[in-house]
């Protein structure tokens, strides 16, 4: 395989704000419009509240009639109840809605690319890599990058209001406004250290916190439930919980002590703030410099500006981690496909098929593989032939029906099909020449029919369903529930669902993979969990099953291999011998072997209980 | 599926909502002094600044004595000191409690021990894994259930703080000496309360839509979990290619994760809050209007309108929030439902006391007498009038089709589910008269989907950190995996699989088999059962596997399941199963010689593909 083309796009901190503005906008316009009142509201809001005193005050002070006092201070009161209904009313909705929209739009677009991009990079480690980053940008709808309109706003709201403040101090006295900048640079330099802290932190902690999430997984698995008590493994593994717990809990402590440093520092650079301009005003007021009002105003003012100070730092702080877990996300949703996505040439005719395949020079390793999992394979599979493989564990016989079915694609040569090299098709058209069976077998949470026909109800073909179940010997099963062939599946999702054993489940893929009728039919290992009886059916049909078909079965009992034309034996990562079973016991290598060593137990003229076989 | 729409009768309202505060006291003990502690601090400190900047308005436009502004000043910016102080200290303590996040997997981690402890049949799947997705569903859709018994107690007690210390700036000894006629205080009293009651019918209509809406989520929430991990390399994703599934499944997340559905609570939420603070602000604002008015002659010092705006406006808006916390608390008890169920599950299997030592119990009969069972909720029966007998030392062999009962008598023999009807005896003693734990000691089992812990090899072989290597890397070396394990990076301490540690060892199906292996054998317990234990090998390592059996088996019991007859022949019995009956038994030859039975049916099917071939 080519080195991907994978380096990330370039995203500026730019780029990533307008990128996640242009997604609120086109999923809501509303909620951007609300951002925008928001940061008036928030603005407007606590300026009018230290507002409102000084005006009281003055009116007081000048001994104003009712005819000036009553709309000029009701006015304001009108104009605050307005304000603090269109505040709260745009932080509520925003607060959830902003994130909402986010997190639902990436999450669509993830399950997509899921699953439409190249299979192989699925399971490709620097993609996995990229997405376990973009996973953690995305864990719910508060996280950072899903609110960056949000964040946007915050930080627009807190920077105008401090310049309009510095300009109101300043304005009164320019020397006030001095000591102020002062003890906010301090505060800022503080509340730094802190967020600093934290941001370089952030990945300790959140290791912490994922593991503490996956040790859930494992100790709430239905699947692991037998073992756990079984092996009496409940105490130890409780002790990993426990322990993982306090290491988290550590960490946050000290990240936690951290800001409280920073608050205590701070509160000792608000005492001498206030202290200092506390004397200073009331200096100016008993000098008549200022008046009460003025005062009132001044003094409420110098409060908050601290305020406006760290929520600068933190908003924009938490932009700059918002974008760049957007570009995390990002990275991994544009990770750009290898195979041909664009159009193919067309598919086969029907004249033309059922296809021949062809392996020429073909290997393949595994991403961060320092061996090839099958090197120099050569090989043609003809129209309409049957193919047993077989092989020791790890020999590679999955992954060459992988390449066969263009989930894979060759690192060295080239596999053909009908003649022409398999990337020359449109990924997905080429996927419809294909019928599986892999080893594990996932369902639906639908009907056992709408799992057959992978259609909704109304574009399944009933009898077709009934004729697959029939073959594949389901249909026993099937009639025997209430609901026959409309019965639920997965128990996870459906409380009445039913459960199919291991031996039905093959079954089940069989008849989905016989519905679908497709020219090439990949069975991966399709009777391990079968009964000798269901097994023995399965080998009897065969024939009529993958008549007018190309077919690849692979199986460790090489029972199977006598209803097929010819067997192919990887070892080691090659074709060690190819031929039918006649010839390949005759050839009395690897192949005789194993069916030796299988054959000996079941040859009981032979047998001899005290004698080893083979 | 519990129904948090039910309604709640009083008592049991009452109930519950003690319980939350049981449940989130045991998790978290110190929660409740810490928060009330925080409460108090948070709640002073405004109100100590307001009533010492009133008295200083009054000094600085009355007498002007510049000895009690100092000392006044000097104890307001004390005092604030002091108190941001102490709240900077009792924050992080609160914090490191009962914030979301830490109390939340503290919550977890007891969710996930209880799960681990609870009797099997619940752990399978149903009733306790839909009431852990509810709760999953609950606490991440607006953190209802006992993350808001936190959220809100917090908020509650400081709502309840500030309104106390409000109203002393109001009336009594601190109460700011300002003069409004009643008439007029009660006018707007009266106003604010219809206003409350117009905003507590708005938010019972957020809540109506949040129920709602979390209902459905509910249900959507355990179909998205299961189809996030189906789209997963290791899943599902060749299906969903070859067999083109991916436009109807992401029809089904569209509609799980449709903002739309929500938008609808939160602008409701939004106008409630909007409505609310609206409401504030005007009582807030007429006072100030009424009191201003009336000292525009000069009659009131302007501190105590000061004084007195301020605390209206915070007994207001403590008052109003109280009602409000109250309320979200109120809505949020049904919701601790499933949470109290999950703790409260009764027990299925009657746990005995007797004791009993793997070690001194190398001669035992366990024996199954007239054992039927059905699984819960099931109509048809699994096992029907079962008596079988193991008898030290056996091999027992256990074959018969898909479905006949096999893995359900394996379940009932290690005590995950009790029979429904008849008994299973160890040494003449019903087995449920023995300690649990020292009765799953007896026994070392390879299940058919047997699990592997992605945690260190050899913690998994010797289900727990502290063993003997040696003694693992041999049970290890009895199972085949020497060769492998010696590629391992770190021997024993590799981690399996990548998901606890991203720098784990991956390993295939044949070698996740042979470690389940050895750990049966690490365990010196006198059963050994074995549930298809070969499935995923072929057949060079299979026939390794069973070569080795009889020497690493020892004197040991053990039963096999498995398909492939061949195995059977390494014991002295075999027991045939058939639609939940033993319809045979006997040893191997003798079962062959029955040429109606089931066996030699099942054994000729499968060993006609490999004898006459080898001959031809």
């Amino acid at each position: 395989m080519d080195q991907p083309n994978n380096t990330p796009k370039v995203h500026t901190l730019w780029a990533s704000i307008i990128h996640s503005l242009s997604i609120c906008w086109n999923t809501r316009k509303s909620l951007l419009i609300m951002c925008a009142i928001a940061v008036l509201m928030r603005v407007a809001l606590p300026y009018m509240g230290i507002l409102m005193p000084k005006i009281v005050l003055d009116q007081i002070a000048a001994q104003a009639g009712s005819r000036q006092f009553i709309p000029a201070v009701g006015g304001i009161a009108l104009l605050l109840v307005l304000v603090n209904f269109l505040k709260a009313f745009t932080d509520s909705v925003l607060h959830n809605g902003i994130g909402t929209a986010g997190i639902n739009t990436f999450l669509i677009v993830q399950f997509k690319k899921w699953m439409e991009m190249d299979y192989e990079l699925m399971e490709d480690p620097t993609f996995r890599k990229a997405q376990a980053k973009a996973d953690k940008a995305m864990l719910f709808s508060y996280a950072p990058a899903m609110n960056i309109p949000r964040t946007l706003a915050e930080l627009l709201s807190n920077s105008i209001s401090f310049l309009l403040y510095a300009w109101e101090i300043g304005s009164i006295h320019p020397l006030i406004l001095l000591l102020l900048l002062l003890s906010a640079a301090v505060n800022w330099l503080m509340l730094r250290r802190a967020r600093e802290y934290m941001s370089s932190t952030r990945d300790i902690r959140s290791g912490l916190f994922g593991k503490l999430m996956v040790l859930n997984d494992i100790l709430r698995d239905p699947g692991a439930a037998k073992d756990v008590r079984l092996f009496g493994a409940s105490g130890w593994l409780s002790g990993i919980y426990r322990a993982q717990y306090a290491a988290y809990l550590k960490e946050e402590r000290k990240l936690l002590s951290k800001n409280m440093h920073a608050q205590l520092a701070n509160t000792l650079m608000i005492l001498l703030r206030d202290g200092a301009s506390y004397a200073f005003l009331i200096w100016l007021v008993l000098n008549s410099r200022m008046t009460l009002g003025n005062f009132v105003f001044v003094f409420a003012a110098i409060g908050s500006l601290a305020d406006w100070v760290s929520g600068i730092l933190a908003a924009a702080s938490d932009l700059h981690r918002a974008c760049i877990e957007l570009v995390d996300i990002r990275v991994a949703l544009d990770y750009p496909d290898q195979m041909n996505i664009g159009p193919g040439i067309p598919l086969p005719s029907k004249e033309e098929l059922p296809p021949s395949i062809e392996f020429h020079g073909v290997s393949y390793t595994y991403p961060e593989a320092d061996r090839p999992a099958l090197s120099s394979i050569n090989l043609t599979i003809g129209a309409g032939e049957r193919i047993a493989v077989v092989g020791a564990n790890g020999a590679g016989k999955t992954t060459l029906v992988k390449l066969i079915c263009g989930l894979y694609t060759p690192t060295e040569g080239e596999v053909l099909l009908n003649g022409n090299p398999v990337g020359a098709y449109n990924r997905d058209e080429y996927y419809t020449l294909f019928s599986t069976v892999f080893q594990d077998i996932h369902m639906l949470s639908a009907s056992i029919a709408e799992n057959i026909s992978q259609k909704p109800p109304s574009q399944t073909d009933r009898e077709k369903v009934s004729r697959c179940l029939e073959l594949t010997g389901l249909i026993e099963k099937t009639d025997s529930l209430p609901d026959k062939e409309d019965s639920l599946l997965v128990r996870a999702v459906h409380a009445d669902a039913i459960e199919l054993s291991g031996g039905e489940r093959q079954k089940l893929a069989m008849s989905r993979a016989l519905y679908k009728d497709a020219p090439v039919i990949v069975l991966d290992e399709p009777t391990a969990a079968l009964d000798p009886i269901a097994e023995n059916e399965a080998y009897q049909r065969y024939a009529e099953l993958t008549e007018g078909k190309t077919s690849v079965y692979i199986s460790h009992r090489l029972a199977s291999t006598r209803f097929c034309d010819r067997i192919l034996l990887l070892d080691g990562s090659v074709v060690a011998e190819v031929g039918t079973h006649d010839e390949l016991m005759a050839l009395d290598g690897i192949y005789a072997r194993m069916f030796r060593v299988q054959a000996s137990y079941y040859q009981e003229q032979e047998y001899n209980k005290e004698e080893a076989p083979v | 599926m519990t129904d948090s729409h039910e309604k709640l009768s009083f008592g049991e309202f009452v109930d519950l909502f003690c319980y939350g505060y049981k449940l989130a006291t045991k998790i978290t003990p110190y929660f409740l002094p810490l928060i009330l502690i925080q409460a108090l601090v948070t709640a002073v400190q405004p109100m100590q600044v307001l009533y010492f900047s009133a008295h200083i308005l009054n000094e600085l436009s009355g007498a002007r004595d510049t000895q009690m502004i100092i000392i006044y000043v000097s104890i307001t910016v004390a005092a604030a000191f002091l108190l941001s102080v102490a709240k900077a200290f009792i924050v992080r303590e609160v914090e490191a409690v009962s914030s979301w996040d830490r109390a939340f997997h503290k919550m977890q981690m007891f969710l996930s021990e209880r799960f681990i402890e609870i009797d099997y049949a619940y752990a399978e799947g149903g009733k306790v894994s839909e009431i852990l997705s509810q709760m999953d569903a609950l606490s991440r859709s607006g953190s209802q259930g006992l993350m808001n018994v936190y959220m809100f107690s917090r908020q509650g007690v400081e709502h309840f703080f500030s309104m106390l210390l409000s109203l002393f700036l109001l009336i009594g000894p601190f109460g700011a000496k300002i003069d409004i006629p009643s008439w007029q205080v009660w006018g707007v009293c009266g106003l604010f309360a219809l206003g409350m009651l117009f905003i507590l019918r708005l938010q019972r209509r957020a809540q109506v839509l949040l129920e709602n809406n979390t209902a459905t989520k509910v249900k959507g929430n355990t179909a998205k979990a299961y189809y996030i991990n189906y789209l997963r390399a290791e899943k599902a994703a060749k299906d969903i290619r070859i067999y083109d599934q991916s436009a109807s499944l992401l029809s089904i997340f569209k509609s799980c994760y449709d903002l739309e559905a929500w938008l609808p609570y939160f602008f409701e939420n939004g106008r409630v809050n909007g409505f609310m603070l609206g409401l504030l602000s005007a009582f807030g604002g007429g006072f100030y209007v009424l009191a201003g008015f009336g000292a525009l002659d000069g009659s009131v010092p302007v501190g105590g309108i000061v004084q007195s705006a301020g605390a209206v406006t915070a007994f207001a808006t403590s008052v109003a929030s109280l009602i409000m916390t109250l309320g979200l608390l109120v809505n949020n008890t049904v919701f601790l439902k499933p949470m109290r169920e999950y703790w409260s599950v009764p027990d299925l299997l009657p746990k005995g006391a007797k004791s009993v030592s793997p070690l001194e119990m190398r001669d035992y009969v366990i024996e199954f007498q007239d054992v039927s069972f059905r699984y819960p909720g099931a109509e048809e029966y699994s096992l029907k009038n079962l008596n079988l007998k193991f008898t030290p030392g056996q091999r027992l062999a256990v074959v018969g089709l898909n479905g006949s009962g096999k893995t359900t008598m394996i379940k009932l023999l290690c005590r995950f589910y009790d029979p429904t009807e008849g008994e299973i005896l160890l040494d003449g003693v019903n087995i449920k008269e023995y300690d649990y734990s020292q009765y799953h000691a007896l026994f070392s089992v390879v299940f058919q989907d047997f699990y592997l812990f992605p945690l260190e090899l050899g913690a998994n072989v010797a289900g727990g950190p502290d063993y003997d290597k040696d003694h693992v890397a041999a049970c290890l070396d009895g199972a085949g995996f020497t060769e492998r394990l010696r590629k391992m990076p770190k021997s024993l301490d590799t981690m399996l699989y990548q998901s606890y540690d991203a720098d784990g060892t991956q390993i295939s199906g044949g070698e996740a088999q042979k470690i389940a292996l050895a750990r049966a054998l690490f365990r010196d317990s006198p059963f050994i059962i074995l549930d298809e234990p070969t499935a995923a090998l072929d057949p060079i390592a299979e026939y390794e596997v069973y070569s080795t059996f009889e020497k690493t088996i020892g004197g040991k019991t053990a039963v096999f399941i498995s398909h492939r007859l061949s195995s059977c022949r390494f014991c002295h019995d075999i027991a045939v199963f058939d639609c939940g009956q033993l319809i045979q038994q006997g040893s191997h030859d003798e079962l062959l010689a029955d040429e109606s039975g089931m066996y030699r049916k099942l054994w000729d099917v499968q060993a006609q593909h490999y004898i006459d071939k080898t001959k031809g």
